[in-house]
């Protein structure tokens, strides 16, 4: 098993790659909306859809794990830094968006793969799950919190992931086993009865 | 350089929820011209609210992005929002009345002053915001929540949680029924039902939820009422040796140097509780008794998060609740404590998490069979505002230290409870603590945790009315005591906040007022 401390050493120079607390508010400065250069970093599918069989459930199936993952990639590709957010209730302060956490986790898939070289001299994408699984974990092993947290918050890609997809109404779904679909147009009228059941692998309405 | 002059019969300052109710009322009921002057922009239309809503879920991004001012940060305020439509575009929709009490707290409960109206009086002004609003909603047992008519539009129905909860609040021996809100249980003036989206707060994507932009949208289609947007009034300014107002000066936020006039018959200030009384200091108006500003006034909460064995779906339609007014009523204890009572569904505490009990890392199927077992049960969410009585020093005054852009002082607010409010606050929490505690029991549930807000929710206030001008700025119909042409309408003129949301009342005050403001106009032929 891999230690954090020996994972953690052999990233040595990509500090970036773990950027606590990248996503801080930039406060009352108001930056020009998309101007990171981070906004084009685009994820390497491949890595995230190998990543995505270890961090996921596995009852989505192959396919649902693919398209869990191009969800994602395309949800952060949309991201915009600057953009002004939500107002918090009760407070009169003005925030927006911060930088894109997506050049963070592009390095992060990155890093995995190299150390896959490292470990077992193939890339990460040709690991077994169970190899890949340890390689996650050791990247996680200093994750304390017991919460998910909002996956533009999440240290590390695959925190974000799991997050991400945790937090659709697809999760739910899968989850109560039912059609509740949160958050979607559903008739007034059906809101009294029991959510129908969901039979087979299907999980209702998906994430893109 | 000379201003540019409007003549108008009636000019509204401020364009939110009590401004539409009483300029659609004006130019329903009366031969009158109206504009309306709002410092803020206009907001996205409708067709791009599915996207703006999108964007809000993804993202945290605001689905009303520049609705404020940049320089009109203030210190004290609890949201912040200057647009066509006003803070009502954030609302969750939530409509009760007040109760009774409310009106009479001085002489039914011993607390604070009466209001110079009754509920009595406010009756049919509440009935008629619910018509023009489209409110959907349940007449509770009619010796907890009296009104003279039925509501205008069918329930919200109860989704299935909100039915389980139900019977367990209902073997707790407390009345709840279905929250009467602003979103159509049927199309109501071509807005469609609710379809359950569930993001009244901060944005309904397809406009089932009533916000001012629909009574607008109408208005300034037709001839009576126009809109000047992105333009502040800074002053009004009576004539020359009377108390008449004659012109309020504004600026526009486009050409800040080409100064514009509004000249009319009547003046309105619209513009809530912080920018009314802020624009009457600024003015130097209807202040004699040195009562502009003062008592703020609001509602603190008490919430909690209760575990019950019963098995609930969240997600169904969380923005809707239960609510009860029984505790609304006059005090069940020596002391006095008023509240009211909700209860929605909640995911609280039924969350996916990442550790399981064993501090272990959860991945994948971890994960998921984790959050299946812990949602054999479930929770719900409980929250009671608290009546506070404001104290006069509870008050907006202008700051030194912090100007707008024009140079104009910005306004600070200062909230403060009266001895009573202050001295019983804590007893007042532990009495709806205890409550939820025994609500907890009666399902074989616990309590998970309790929280009490600092912050007076729905604020209001710093215009009240009053009898005479030694005991408020305004009278009962909005009008100020100083100025023949001059009213304040809505949650200024508040004397004190009950508790429960306050939207609704601001707007029937809005609309006994403009019933008031039309009198100086010919009646329409109906």
């Amino acid at each position: 098993m891999l230690s954090r401390r020996t994972f953690v050493s052999w990233l040595g120079g990509i500090g970036a790659a773990f950027g606590i607390g990248a996503r801080a508010r930039t406060g009352d400065a108001r930056v020009a909306i998309g101007e990171s250069p981070e906004q084009a970093a685009t994820l390497d599918l491949a890595t995230l859809t190998r990543l995505a069989e270890v961090v996921l459930p596995t009852e989505l199936g192959d396919a649902g794990v693919a398209r869990v993952s191009r969800g994602f990639t395309q949800w952060i590709d949309g991201y915009r830094q600057g953009a002004e957010l939500v107002h918090p209730y009760g407070s009169s302060n003005i925030q927006q968006a911060a930088a894109s956490p997506a050049g963070r986790w592009r390095d992060q898939l990155a890093a995995l793969d190299r150390y896959a070289r490292e470990l077992h001299q193939r890339g990460f994408n040709s690991l077994t799950r169970d190899q890949r699984r340890e390689i996650v974990l050791a990247a996680l092993g200093a994750e304390r919190t017991n919460r998910m947290p909002d996956a533009l918050d999440a240290n590390h890609v695959a925190l974000a992931l799991v997050s991400w997809f945790f937090a659709t109404p697809e999760a739910s779904n899968l989850c109560y086993q039912s059609r509740i679909d949160r958050n979607q147009c559903r008739p007034l009228v059906n809101a009294p009865r029991q959510p129908l059941p969901i039979r087979g692998r299907g999980t209702g309405d998906r994430v893109q | 350089m000379s201003a540019r002059v409007i003549e108008t019969d009636v000019c509204i300052v401020g364009s939110g929820i009590t401004a539409a109710m009483a300029a659609e009322k004006l130019a329903d009921e009366r031969n009158v011209r109206v504009l309306v002057v709002e410092a803020g922009d206009d907001m996205p239309p409708v067709q791009d609210w599915y996207r703006l809503r999108r964007r809000f879920l993804d993202y945290g991004e605001s689905p009303w992005p520049a609705d404020h001012l940049d320089d009109a940060s203030v210190e004290g305020i609890q949201s912040r929002s200057m647009c066509v439509g006003g803070l009502a575009m954030h609302w969750g929709g939530v409509t009760p009345r007040f109760s009774p009490e409310d009106f009479q707290l001085k002489s039914s409960c011993g607390v604070g002053d009466d209001w110079p109206i009754t509920y009595e009086d406010l009756d049919p002004f509440y009935q008629e915001a619910e018509e023009r609003m489209g409110v959907s909603g349940e007449q509770g047992p009619a010796d907890i929540d009296p009104r003279g008519k039925p509501f205008p539009l069918p329930k919200l129905p109860l989704s299935y949680n909100l039915e389980k909860l139900h019977g367990w609040v209902s073997a707790a021996g407390i009345p709840m029924w279905s929250q009467p809100s602003t979103k159509n249980s049927v199309p109501y003036k071509g807005r469609s039902a609710c379809c359950r989206n569930d993001t009244c707060t901060p944005i309904c994507p397809i406009g089932a939820k009533y916000s001012p932009d629909a009574t607008w949208r109408t208005l300034r289609s037709g001839k009576q009422v126009t809109m000047l947007t992105r333009t502040l009034v800074r002053r009004l300014v009576p004539a020359a040796g009377s108390d008449r107002i004659e012109v309020a000066q504004a600026v526009s936020r486009d050409r800040p140097n080409e100064p514009v006039e509004i000249r009319a018959r009547m003046f309105v200030v619209a513009g809530g509780y912080v920018w009314s009384p802020h624009l009457l200091l600024l003015s130097g108006l209807a202040n004699r008794s040195g009562l502009v500003g003062k008592y703020l006034t609001g509602h603190r909460n008490v919430s909690g998060f209760v575990s019950l064995p019963i098995k609930l779906y969240p997600g169904l339609n969380e923005q809707h609740s239960l609510v009860s007014k029984q505790f609304m009523r006059k005090p069940r204890y020596d002391r006095y404590v008023r509240h009211d009572l909700r209860v929605w569904e909640s995911a609280v505490d039924k969350g996916p998490r990442l550790r399981n009990d064993a501090n272990e890392l959860m991945l994948g199927d971890a994960i998921l069979n984790d959050w299946r077992q812990r949602t054999q049960t479930g929770t719900a969410r409980v929250r009671a505002y608290y009546d506070i009585v404001p104290a006069r020093e509870s008050e907006l005054t202008l700051d030194s230290a912090r100007k707008n852009a024009l140079g104009d002082p910005l306004p600070k607010l200062a909230w403060r409870d009266a001895e009573v409010s202050r001295d019983l606050r804590g007893w007042q929490e532990e009495q709806i603590k205890a409550l939820f505690e025994s609500l907890a029991k009666a399902g074989n549930g616990r309590v998970i945790r309790t929280a009490s807000d600092s912050f007076q929710d729905h604020p209001a206030g710093g215009c009240r009315m009053g009898k005479d001008a030694s005991t408020g700025v305004v009278d009962s119909w909005g009008r100020a005591f100083e100025h023949q042409n001059l009213f304040v309408v809505g949650a200024p003129t508040m004397v004190s906040g009950s508790c429960a949301n306050g939207t609704l009342t601001f707007c029937a005050l809005s609309l006994r007022s403009a019933q008031e403001i039309g009198k100086e106009f010919s009646a329409k032929r109906m």
